[in-house]
């Protein structure tokens, strides 16, 4: 190498080292921004990206299942008067265990496997509708009586102990 | 206002805040497997939003005693 070079060298890196950043010398190519600790990417990697039509056809499907749930949510009307929503809930108390039902048969056939039967729930005959008004009138009459019973039976106890004291 | 009358209003504003909020969280859950990377915060808003529209449909309803609630009744083919 001639005795040019080095010089050369030492009077780039000084340039580079005195120049800020984001002057001529960090827009070469490979420089360092000492900013972002980050190299520079000058040129994009095509290579990486999915092809647009996959993306595309992907996007149409979310968008479809999504436009599908908002649709049925309106054509059901379940985020509107609550008539309808206690209708669709009553509708759905009936529909959805003879589907579950049918689907089990189906999946029964289809596989040859053996659901075993439950046995049935054991009906009570306590109505928890019609006993709760008068459980809670039964629990706030207590309440309410509550003070005066305690006064008297402190006084009977305060009673009862004077006489045993005698 | 009767002791039955509030008993189905109370029957009523349940159903309803079941319904709102499970299509809420639905919508939700759809939203965010399809466009927000299985986030949290669709199903929280989804949610949110059935339980805020079941309150104010609870709330009118209480409100406004003197409003009658129909049934929808089918028309008996002759």
């Amino acid at each position: 190498g001639s005795p040019e070079a080095p010089q050369l060298n030492t009077l780039l890196k000084l340039a580079l080292t005195i120049v800020p950043s984001q002057g001529l010398a960090g827009k070469l190519g490979g420089c360092r921004d000492s900013d972002s600790r980050r190299p520079l990417r000058l040129t994009r990697d095509y290579a990486s990206q999915r092809p647009l039509r996959r993306r595309n056809r992907k996007f149409l499907i979310k968008g479809s299942v999504a436009g599908g749930a908002v649709y049925l949510v309106y054509d059901q009307e379940l985020l509107g008067p609550s008539d309808k929503s206690q209708a669709v809930l009553q509708k759905a108390e009936e529909v959805v265990p003879t589907a579950v039902y049918q689907f089990s048969q189906y999946v029964c056939e289809q596989t040859g496997l053996k659901i075993p039967q439950l046995p049935a729930p054991p009906k009570f005959n306590f109505h928890i509708r019609e006993s709760w008004n008068s459980g809670i009138i039964t629990v706030m009459s207590a309440l309410s009586v509550a003070p005066s019973k305690a006064w008297e039976y402190s006084k009977e106890g305060w009673e009862y102990l004077k006489e045993r004291t005698k | 206002m009767s002791d039955s009358e509030l008993g189905r209003k109370w029957d009523r504003c349940l159903a309803d805040a079941v319904v709102k909020i499970g299509t809420g969280f639905g919508l939700g859950l759809v939203f965010s497997l399809t466009f927000f990377k299985r986030r949290m915060w669709p199903l929280a808003f989804g949610s949110g939003m059935g339980l805020g529209m079941a309150y104010s449909n609870c709330q009118h309803d209480f409100q406004a005693p003197y409003l009658l609630h129909g049934k929808y009744v089918k028309e008996q083919e002759q």
